[in-house]
């Protein structure tokens, strides 16, 4: 079984259909997802409050980048995945990116990497 | 010239020879001025050209030039320059002429009376009537006794007209006491008196000047007879019959004529006069000879004496020699020395002492029996002469070292002088003699530059410059064509007529070959320069200059409009007092080029400059050493291309690429999505694929319209009819109603996806699945100017909640409020679907108009 098994999974997408297919792929793999946030208040509001095992973080919410959110997460030791359909991203934290479009066996790798410290 | 036309022409061409030799070596008499050089000959040149024919008559005196010019510069004392009125002059000099016996002279002045010769300077003489003339002859040469005195107490008891208004008889009285006078006769002293109560004393000194000068003229030709006439004097005489038989009438001079004479018409010409009795061994001397040689008029005489104790030792010889030869009775008699004597006084003097032998015819045997002669103080001349031969000689070296030769044209006679070297410039054989002006064209001028030479010289000699310029071409027999260039000095008389052209020659074809060349060279660099500057100008790059020191030397206009800076202000200042911003990024360049002479392309530069302050601007520059002939790097040239904005294109370019490359990416997430959405296990594939057909087409025609509005906004009924409304036939019963409403680019596309499923169920299971069915779909501002939306469905198959929610309820109800946080209120009543959306839009402000 999948290592993200009741992992509580935070899910940052200003998309709904997208955030609506990676929700499906996270609770198919055994995860908890916390959100998703549409936005980027929502985004900081649930990583500085839920408890978390992980974040995969669209970098653009809604026009605004969520660089925020990955730095709550980082000082909070929270690992997370960068999802994009950028070519470059600004990556400080050299988190695990995944290119959108992304389907469930990329999302999976790409978090257990990251919640195995790399 | 033509004053000069009835001059015997030919002259006497060995003596001008002669002269020009003289010249040559600045030994032809006083000197005007040391720093003149070139006016040695002065004096024989004026008397040539204020005597006429009447120089001929000096040379007939004397076979040296020396002796020659000291008559000359006495002709022209006491003749030339003469003020005595000028007819009034030549009647007395023939009267005169005639009381010493001296007929070639009075014949002369004769001839200038009646028009043939020339006068006395530039003075015109009107000519006069034979019958005057005959007149003037007619008078007794020397009248003596009662006739005498009665015409010196008319003198002295009557005032006279002026002298240039006497009547005949007046005059005669004038000539009467100035022939006593010359003549020194008993009533001599009388006579002068007389004069001296009727005239100004100015005037009696003018007419013993004369006087003295006659009798000159007397001593050096004493003993000519009338058959040693020049030619033309001859001629003049056999054209005038009455007049010749007048002169011969006129009694001889007396040979025997006192010494006393001689001193008295030796007074004005400033020389002493001497008579040399020869058996006797007696010199007699006038007062003024004393003086020359510092004596008392007591002093005893003889010709050992004289010899012995005055002459200078390291002349003596040459002197006795000369007397001797003189005194011989095979020879012509004629004395004349230049030499050195010591005066009584101890101090030395140079003397020039001319003189004449008279011999007599005794039983067949010729014996000498007098000398007649001058002296004449010439020490100031001889040191001149030293110090014009110094002149002369220093002007050689100066010639020779300029390359240059001198010359001397006197238009008058045509006579032409040159120095040696210009035989050698003209490439003309030394021994052929200097041709004359029209030899000289013809021979010497190339024929293209001839018609010019003559106008030019025309020019000149009109014209008033005291100098003038030649240029002329010639083609010499052994260079080839040379260009010849004179320079030189014109000398006028007071009324501006040119005496004298004197100058210089110089070979000016190297100069002129390598100004020809450098004139073309620089006409070249000039247009080259011109194409540059306009380069330099119109350019539209930064252009500039630097020195080593990182200065600015030379800058364009678009690279001071880069820098922000006015072009002039540049020269000279430091490129980082100017620029201080960029010195960081752009002097390591610089020395690098400085220092290893190669140039540095393509560097990239950074920073701000005055021009646009505080703006980050980048420009691509090239930096070339510039290097002087010597190898030396003496600056740096800079070319600079303003990239800024082109910077700026490429990154936006850059940000639209990855822009779309997100957009394209985050659209095929979306298509991923409703694809998963829609293909979820249990549907019906059939049913799915037409949905996702549906959905896909929805998508589409909102990203048409958003590409079409530059993913700006899209326009609310726009986005109705093309989502809605044109999707299939059933669309065109739904009636959109509301007030313009532009929305942005992803609520557009989420709205479009919502749409497109309450439009997909209207058509399956709605209004729209039965033919009277209709949709109202109205928008509107609300209380607090948000726009909401109502969907509602009329006349379709009553409605209810579905069972179970799909994928394009959760879309419906989900999407916008997730996305946006938009309300969604869905009610299924008996008459239809109703859908009310509360979008988060506020209603624009007024655009100010």
């Amino acid at each position: 079984m999948s290592g993200l098994a009741d992992k509580r999974i935070l899910l940052a997408e200003d998309e709904f259909l997208i955030a609506l297919t990676a929700e499906d792929a996270l609770v198919a793999l055994g995860a908890v997802v916390i959100g998703p946030a549409y936005s980027l208040a929502t985004g900081l509001t649930l990583a500085a409050a839920a408890a978390l095992d992980g974040a995969v973080l669209d970098v653009n919410l809604n026009g605004e980048d969520s660089r925020p959110v990955a730095e709550l997460l980082a000082r909070r030791c929270v690992p997370f995945v960068l999802a994009t359909g950028y070519d470059r991203v600004d990556n400080p934290y050299a988190a695990p990116v995944v290119a959108k479009p992304y389907d469930e066996g990329r999302i999976d790798a790409a978090l257990r990497r990251a919640l195995a410290g790399g | 010239m033509a004053r000069y036309a009835n001059r015997p022409v030919g002259g006497r061409p060995e003596r001008v020879g002669e002269l020009a030799e003289g010249i040559e070596h600045g030994v032809t008499g006083p000197v005007a001025s040391p720093n003149e050089t070139f006016r040695a000959a002065a004096p024989v040149a004026d008397a040539e050209r204020g005597l006429g024919a009447g120089a001929d008559l000096l040379w007939f005196c004397h076979a040296s030039p020396e002796a020659a010019a000291a008559l000359g510069a006495h002709a022209r004392a006491a003749y030339l320059d003469n003020p005595l009125p000028a007819v009034f002059k030549e009647r007395l000099v023939v009267h005169l002429a005639r009381a010493c016996g001296v007929r070639p002279l009075a014949a002369r002045h004769l001839g200038v009376l009646v028009g043939r010769f020339a006068g006395a300077g530039e003075r015109e003489t009107p000519p006069q009537a034979a019958t005057d003339l005959c007149e003037l002859l007619r008078r007794p040469a020397r009248p003596a006794g009662r006739a005498l005195e009665a015409a010196l107490e008319r003198l002295e008891t009557r005032p006279l007209a002026p002298l240039d208004a006497l009547d005949a008889a007046r005059e005669a009285d004038v000539f009467a006491a100035a022939g006593e006078l010359v003549g020194g006769g008993a009533l001599a002293p009388r006579a002068r008196r007389a004069l001296t109560k009727a005239l100004a004393a100015a005037a009696v000194e003018r007419i013993g000047l004369l006087a003295g000068y006659v009798r000159a003229i007397e001593a050096h030709l004493a003993g000519r007879d009338d058959a040693a006439l020049e030619r033309d004097v001859q001629a003049l005489l056999a054209d005038h019959v009455e007049l010749a038989e007048l002169l011969r009438a006129a009694p001889p001079a007396d040979p025997t004529a006192d010494a006393q004479m001689l001193r008295l018409a030796l007074d004005g010409a400033a020389q002493g006069a001497w008579d040399y009795d020869v058996p006797a061994d007696r010199p007699r001397w006038d007062e003024r000879t004393f003086a020359l040689f510092g004596l008392e008029p007591s002093a005893p005489l003889s010709y050992a004496h004289v010899l012995d104790d005055y002459v200078h030792p390291a002349d003596r010889e040459r002197v006795d020699r000369a007397a001797r030869a003189a005194l011989d009775p095979a020879g012509d008699g004629r004395y004349a020395v230049e030499h050195r004597i010591r005066r009584a006084d101890g101090a030395e003097r140079w003397l020039a002492v001319s003189g004449r032998t008279l011999f007599e015819e005794r039983d067949g045997e010729r014996r000498p029996v007098r000398m007649l002669g001058v002296a004449r103080d010439v020490t100031a001349d001889v040191e001149a002469r030293g110090r014009a031969e110094a002149n002369v000689e220093r002007l050689r070296h100066a010639l020779e070292a300029a390359a240059a030769s001198a010359w001397e044209w006197t238009p008058d006679t045509g006579r032409i002088w040159w120095s040696a070297e210009n035989f050698e410039l003209f490439g003309l054989d030394p021994e052929a003699g200097v041709p004359d002006v029209a030899a000289w064209l013809e021979r010497c001028v190339h024929p293209d530059d001839r018609a010019g030479v003559e106008a030019d010289v025309r020019a000149a000699l009109d014209g008033g410059d005291d100098t003038f310029a030649l240029d002329y071409r010639i083609d010499h027999p052994d260079h080839g064509r040379r260009w010849i260039t004179a320079r030189g000095q014109i000398r006028r008389d007071a009324e501006g007529r040119p005496q004298h052209l004197r100058g210089l020659n110089f070979d000016t074809t190297a100069s002129r070959r390598a100004e020809e060349a450098l004139g073309a060279s620089r006409a070249e660099l000039d247009r080259q320069l011109a194409e540059l500057q306009a380069l330099y100008a119109q350019a539209p790059l930064g252009l500039g200059m630097l020195d080593r020191d990182l200065r600015f030397r030379r800058i364009n206009a678009a690279l001071a409009e880069i820098n922000g800076i006015p072009a002039a202000d540049h020269i000279g200042r430091g490129a980082w007092e100017l620029l201080p911003d960029l010195q960081t990024s752009a002097e390591p360049v610089f020395r690098k080029v400085l220092e290893t002479g190669e140039a540095e392309h393509d560097v990239a530069v950074r920073g701000t400059t005055p021009a646009q302050p505080g703006v980050e601007r980048e420009w691509r520059e090239h930096f070339y050493p510039i290097v002087a002939t010597s190898g030396a790097v003496i600056g740096i040239g800079i070319i600079c291309a303003e990239v800024t904005a082109a910077r700026q294109a490429e990154r936006q370019r850059e940000l639209l690429i990855d822009e779309l490359n997100h957009r394209v990416k985050n659209t095929l997430a979306v298509v991923q999505a409703l694809a998963q959405q829609t293909f979820k296990s249990g549907a019906d594939p059939e049913a799915a694929r037409r949905a996702f057909d549906q959905r896909l087409q929805a998508l589409a025609g909102a990203h048409e319209l958003l590409t079409r509005a530059n993913w700006e906004a899209a326009s609310l009924a726009e986005l109705v009819a093309a989502v809605v409304q044109g999707a299939s036939p059933e669309g065109a019963r739904l009636h959109a109603q509301g007030p313009p409403v532009t929305i942005a680019p992803k609520m557009a596309v989420t709205l479009a996806m919502t749409l497109n499923e309450l439009y997909t169920n209207a058509v399956k299971y709605g209004a729209l699945a039965v033919d009277d069915g209709r949709i109202d779909l109205a928008w509107s501002y609300d209380a607090a100017d948000r726009v909401t939306l109502s969907w509602r469905e009329h006349g379709g198959p009553p409605v209810a909640p579905p069972a179970r929610k799909g994928f394009g309820l959760t879309m419906i109800e989900q999407a916008l409020a997730r996305e946006f946080g938009a309300e969604v209120a869905l009610d299924f009543t008996h008459a239809g679907l109703v859908c009310r959306l509360r979008l988060p839009l506020d209603r624009p402000a007024p655009a100010p108009s």
